[in-house]
């Protein structure tokens, strides 16, 4: 099997990249620097892979995708600007966004029409829901209300897949990501802040009482996902989660756990409204076979360690 | 002297009813167009060098806003068409938006489409949110713009009203869509071809209708959804056989009746039928009976018929 892997050099990418090359698939790494993406922490370089540098910003994007693709090619379609629960989007952030996430989209899937590809496989993002409207868990029929400029991007990318789906005759799956976590994440948000401070001997610092709902996944799951969707014969969108719900203060527990340190998170009071979903992957678990295997406890130790081994801590 | 209104779009089918309606009405209305549309304000919104602060010098104060501004395309739903579509629709609505809420405090009337609504079995009202949008990159742009107005309204308290028209006919309308086909071929004294089996539903709003919900909403300061749809759901069959009514009724040959041609696929309608309560109750407006509508249609036709016979040497 080929595929084809925009976004290969971000944090997911370069699982998605590792996991599909120890497969034994032909992988194009495609990113806009055209560096080959690193192996994510603690593992063995990956095997050869071809590299691809493609400006997904600029419409030459189109017939340089198109040459790296073709009828038995699945493209893996990762490349955004922003990961998913990083700070309110400004309107600058936002043309970034439409910019790569929308219009980088459309030319991604121009390409795949003008070469024809076996399957796209779209990340999409938890935030397409906005806040929820119950307190069950969130399925992939629930009305989509994004609050964010990156869920309404996303959304949009969903669009556009679908409506190229159904005029190419192509397999096409949306991937619902919350925030994937794991060695390698650099943005600012709960987890990753909650784990550097372990890393410093402090306790971690939560905004409001920390009940809110906050999913997430490991980047290994997620590349994992990504080859049940690419593998399997199944369209549509699938929420992908490590399928357990964990509270903001949850997490913040369980750094304290990761590092050994005794005592609890301290609270301050939110500046914002705390809002959160927990989505359910009934989907994800019975029509791809999909099964999370990395714990969060388990996947909060390495992020540490990591953290910890790059340096990063002290940033 | 009235309030002045900005009519983004304002050369279209949409846009000429409207300024008719807000004159009319006593609103003073500022027209932009694309170049050589002959608007007060010529702008190409499709380049990305689109400046919505310079247009809002340019233009001064006004106390709304009305974007009709689109592409309407019939191919590829991915590809530089599509693209401009996405920059028109969505991108330069929200950058007008901002620029005219920060320096006027000016209300914003988006024109969507029910193009963002996905297939139903129930009447869609305003209350449903953005489904899948049908897979043409028109309902993709216009999914897209409500839901940046909307992220854009929360951060910055921008009053916003979303009008949602179906099939929009009337007098002024292109040639080339099925009513004045039908029409058309009425007066020639053929029956009007429906393809398929003609069961398919669908809504037409008149022109007149769209625009009175655009200038309330605008007038009103309104916020929310509003379906600017017809008076109820017909199948295309029942819109043929009263155009043939129309036509006849106007004056034109009389005792036609559509024909069903099955051995050419109809177009794949999503069968939806709409609930417009809310713009009822809160635009205070009504729908135009078809057939009211239809007869308006075949005059106007009839007259540009024999404007342009006149005006032959």
């Amino acid at each position: 099997m080929k595929v084809v892997v925009t976004g290969a050099t971000g944090h997911l990418g370069r699982s998605v990249v590792e996991r599909f090359a120890r497969a034994g698939c032909a992988v194009v790494a495609v990113s806009r620097s055209g560096r080959a993406p690193e192996p994510p922490f603690g593992h063995p370089a990956l095997p050869r892979m071809e590299t691809l540098a493609v400006d997904l910003c600029s419409d030459a994007a189109v017939g340089a995708l198109a040459d790296a693709l073709g009828p038995e090619v699945t493209l893996v379609h990762l490349a955004g600007s922003r990961p998913p629960g990083t700070s309110d989007s400004t309107r600058a952030a936002r043309s970034a966004l439409l910019d790569l996430d929308v219009m980088g989209t459309q030319r991604a899937l121009e390409a795949a029409s003008r070469a024809g590809v076996r399957a796209v496989i779209y990340a999409s993002s938890a935030e397409v829901y906005g806040i929820p409207q119950t307190p069950d868990a969130v399925s992939e029929e629930s009305a989509t209300r994004p609050i964010s400029d990156y869920g309404v991007v996303k959304l949009s990318g969903e669009d556009h897949l679908f409506a190229f789906a159904a005029e190419s005759a192509v397999r096409a799956v949306a991937l619902r990501f919350p925030a994937i976590y794991g060695p390698g994440e650099r943005v600012s948000r709960a987890l990753p802040s909650f784990l550097r401070a372990v890393a410093a001997g402090r306790v971690p610092v939560v905004s409001g009482d920390g009940s809110e709902q906050c999913d997430q996944v490991h980047a290994a799951d997620a590349a994992l996902a990504i080859e049940r969707a690419a593998t399997t014969d199944a369209s549509g969108v699938f929420n992908v989660t490590d399928g357990e719900a964990h509270s903001v203060r949850a997490l913040a527990a369980t750094a304290l756990e990761a590092a050994g340190l005794s005592g609890a998170p301290e609270h301050h009071p939110a500046t914002k409204p705390c809002v959160g979903a927990h989505l359910s992957i009934e989907r994800a678990r019975r029509v791809l076979g999909f099964q999370p295997e990395v714990p969060l406890a388990e996947g909060m130790r390495e992020q540490l360690a990591w953290l910890r081994a790059s340096g990063e801590a002290t940033a | 002297m009235g309030s002045r209104v900005l009519v983004i779009g304002s050369q279209g089918f949409v846009g000429k009813a409207l300024r008719s309606l807000l004159a009319e009405r006593g609103t003073n209305p500022v027209g932009v167009g694309a170049p050589g549309t002959s608007a007060d304000f010529e702008v190409d919104l499709t380049l990305p060098s689109y400046d919505p602060e310079a247009l809002a010098e340019r233009v001064g104060a006004v106390e709304g806003v009305i974007y009709l501004a689109a592409r309407i395309t019939r191919g590829s739903c991915v590809g530089a068409e599509a693209r401009r579509n996405l920059t028109v629709i969505a991108d330069a609505a929200v950058r007008t938006f901002e620029a005219f809420h920060d320096r006027y405090r000016a209300h914003f009337v988006f024109c969507s489409s029910i193009k963002v609504y996905g297939p139903s079995e129930q009447p869609l009202g305003p209350e449903v949110p953005v489904l899948r949008p049908e897979p043409y990159s028109y309902g993709s742009a216009k999914a897209l713009a409500e839901r940046l107005l909307v992220t854009s309204a929360l951060r910055s308290g921008g009053q916003l009203a979303v009008v949602r028209p179906s099939f929009i006919y009337g007098p002024g309308q292109r040639a080339d869509n099925a009513i004045p086909i039908f029409l058309s071929a009425c007066f020639a004294g053929k029956a009007p071809v429906v393809f398929g089996h003609g069961r398919e539903l669908r809504d037409d709003v008149l022109v007149r209708d769209v625009a009175e919900c655009l200038a309330e909403a605008c007038s009103r300061r309104a916020t929310g959804v509003f379906n600017a749809t017809g008076e109820r759901s017909r199948t295309l069959f029942e819109v043929a056989e009263l155009c043939c009514r129309a036509v006849e009724t106007v004056g034109g040959p009389a005792g036609l009746h559509p024909v069903l041609d099955p051995s050419r696929p109809g177009k794949a309608w999503i069968d939806q039928r709409f609930d417009r309560t809310r713009t009822d109750a809160v635009l205070g407006c009504r729908a135009t009976p078809l057939f009211e509508g239809l007869v308006e249609q075949a005059r106007w036709m009839r007259e540009q018929a024999a404007g342009q016979r006149g005006a032959a040497p």
